[in-house]
This record gives structure tokens, sequence and C-alpha cells, in this order.
């Protein structure tokens, strides 16, 4: 009987080893932890204010007139 | 009723992209007044392309958001935006290309008018999907960091010369409504709006040129293709090489051997033309 895990890798009915989730999405899931990361130094860095300046005024050379 | 909801399952996908712009573009009180959203969601980075100075845009560019903390003479580097890129990057790839994009939906939108002969590529195409990481890092990267005014601010390249998306849904839009603004163009805007229509005209008869060979976005996320958490599989025991899924894959990728291949925007055409269901959507 095959047991699925998230933490344990298994083995399956046919004796090959199956790896669990967080093995098999190690590195797109510390690349998650990250993005957490990068998006609170930013937040603290108030990028964000700059982000929201750039946004809520027309952007002139967005728009095609420099 | 059941025919709607059949028409809806087979169109999954362009479904997702209409409901999903309509969404991000929603203050559709911008149209009609030719002003843009002022709200503090504009903090927020939408993941598709789309130009924060869209009348309707309820949030921001990340492309251009970067550009704009980076030639910013208080910061280097946009902790902030790139955190957002590698959010999205790692959890979805380019499925945001495929499913999440304005400027997909309309370039698969040009696709669909009929034209004598339709082609995947443009010629020269395996050298010229090389050229939006070019364009990433001089265009999005250097130039907005290195190129600098009088007092120390950068200028955001890609926006500025570049950017179709910025032209069709931002440019065109405010200057209809605008009189002071159409009065202020000049060659700038014909430059932009002749890369528009040479996009439009090549989308008609090659598939999402845009997407293939000039956006940042998309070379951003291309490199989170392989290692993303929605990414595709092969059961090789099941495969039989049959090559549909390369003959169905207009990104023009050898699926069965390159199944996240970094062209692929996850349309999910390759998975419905396999004979023996060999490819899979999710982890297993």
């Amino acid at each position: 009987m095959q047991k699925k895990w998230l933490f344990r890798n298994t083995e399956t009915e046919y004796g090959s080893s199956k790896k669990s989730f967080l093995t098999k999405n190690k590195t797109s899931l510390f690349l998650l932890l990250l993005s957490f990361a990068f998006i609170s130094i930013g937040i603290y860095r108030d990028e964000t204010a700059t982000v929201l300046t750039k946004s809520i005024n027309i952007c002139l050379e967005c728009i095609g007139i420099g | 009723m059941a025919n709607i909801l059949n028409s809806i399952k087979n169109h999954i996908r362009l479904c997702v992209q209409i409901v999903f712009t309509a969404i991000t573009n929603g203050y559709f009180y911008g149209f009609a007044t030719g002003r843009i959203y002022t709200g503090r969601s504009k903090t927020v980075c939408v993941p598709g392309l789309n130009c924060y100075s869209c009348p309707g845009a309820l949030g921001s560019c990340p492309i251009g958001s970067l550009q704009a903390v980076l030639a910013n003479r208080n910061y280097k580097f946009s902790f902030y935006v790139v955190g957002f890129l590698i959010l999205f990057g790692s959890i979805f790839g380019r499925f945001i290309c495929g499913w999440l994009c304005p400027f997909g939906l309309i370039q698969d939108l040009l696709y669909k008018i009929p034209f004598f002969r339709k082609h995947k590529n443009l010629p020269g195409h395996k050298a010229l999907i090389w050229l939006k990481y070019i364009i990433l890092a001089v265009f999005v990267i250097i130039l907005p960091l290195f190129v600098l005014d009088i007092i120390g601010q950068g200028s955001p390249w890609f926006c500025k010369y570049i950017c179709p998306s910025g032209t069709l849904t931002a440019g065109l839009p405010l200057l209809a409504a605008n009189e002071p603004l159409r009065q202020a163009t000049g060659f700038l805007f014909q430059w932009k709006l002749l890369i528009l229509i040479v996009l439009i005209l090549l989308s008609v008869a090659f598939y999402r040129p845009f997407c293939k060979y000039i956006c940042p976005l998309g070379a951003v996320y291309s490199v989170f293709n392989p290692i993303a958490l929605y990414r595709y599989q092969i059961d090789t025991k099941r495969c039989i090489d049959c090559g549909k899924c390369k003959s169905a894959c207009k990104m023009d990728i050898d699926v069965c051997k390159n199944p996240n291949s970094p062209e692929c925007i996850r349309c999910g055409d390759c998975i419905r033309s396999c004979p023996v269901n060999a490819i899979g959507r999710l982890h297993r």
C-alpha cells in the first residue's frame, strides 16, 4: 500500500523511491520564503512609496510623451 | 446552459485570461474620464505585463516598478519588486504568460484572426529568443541604473522606448481622452506606435512574437520554469514518442524531451494533444 507523506520519501509498490513534496520542491519553497523576506525588506526600506508614487501619476514615458 | 458551460470548459484558458485582465484593469471609470486609478492597491505588483498608466489598472506593472525603483537615486536594488517577481516565478513560472498576462491575451486573440499562412516562429527563432534576456539586462536594469540625469535620477528605458503594452493600454486610451496630452506627442510616440503596429501585424501571422523575443517579464519568469511549483512532467512509461506534443506546441518546444522549457507558457495544448496522457500538470 502506497502512503503519501509530505516530509518523508516513500517506497512505491514497484520498489522505486518516491520523493516527498518537500524534497521535490525544495528549491521553489526556498525561493518562496526568500520572496517573502525580500518583500518585507522592501517594505521596510520604503520602496513601496516609490512604486506608489510612480504608479499613481501618469507615466509620460510609458505613454510615449517622454 | 449546458452548451455555455461546455464552451467555457473548452476555452478555459481564454476565459481565465479575460476575467483576470478585467479584474486587474477594473477601474472602468478611468477609461471614461481619461484618468488613472490612484488608490493604494497600486502598491501591489500584478503578475503580468500591465502598464500602471492604463486607465483601468488597479495594480502596478512589475517591470515598470522595477525600473522606477532602480532609477530612483535612493536605491540600487529593489527588494520589493524582485520579491514579487520571485514570488510569482517560484509558484507559477511562465504560467503567468499563458494565463494571466493581458498582452498575452491580446496576442492570442490576434493570432485567431484568419491569415493565409500561420507560422509558429519568426526566421532566426533560435537566436531571437535570447533577445528578451538582452532587453531585460540592458533596458530594464543597466540603463535605468547607470544613465542618470543631472539630479541623479534614471529613466524607465524599456517603458519609454519599447513597451507596446504601455502604448496600447495606456497611451492610446489616455491620448484619446486628453487633448493636452495629444498635443504633447512627438517622435517618441510615433516610434512606440510603430513598434506596436509591427507587433500587432506580426502577431496575426506568428504566435506571440512579443512573448518569445522581446518581453523582459517573460525572460524573468522563464528562469523559474524548470523549478516552479507549477510545472509539467512526462510519464516516460506511457510516452510513445509520437511527436504530437511538439506539433501542437505553438512555442515550438519538444515537450516530451523538455517539458519545463524556459519557453513554455503552460497553455496546455500539448496535454490535450497527447494520445496516452503522458504529460502531467502538477507534481506527482
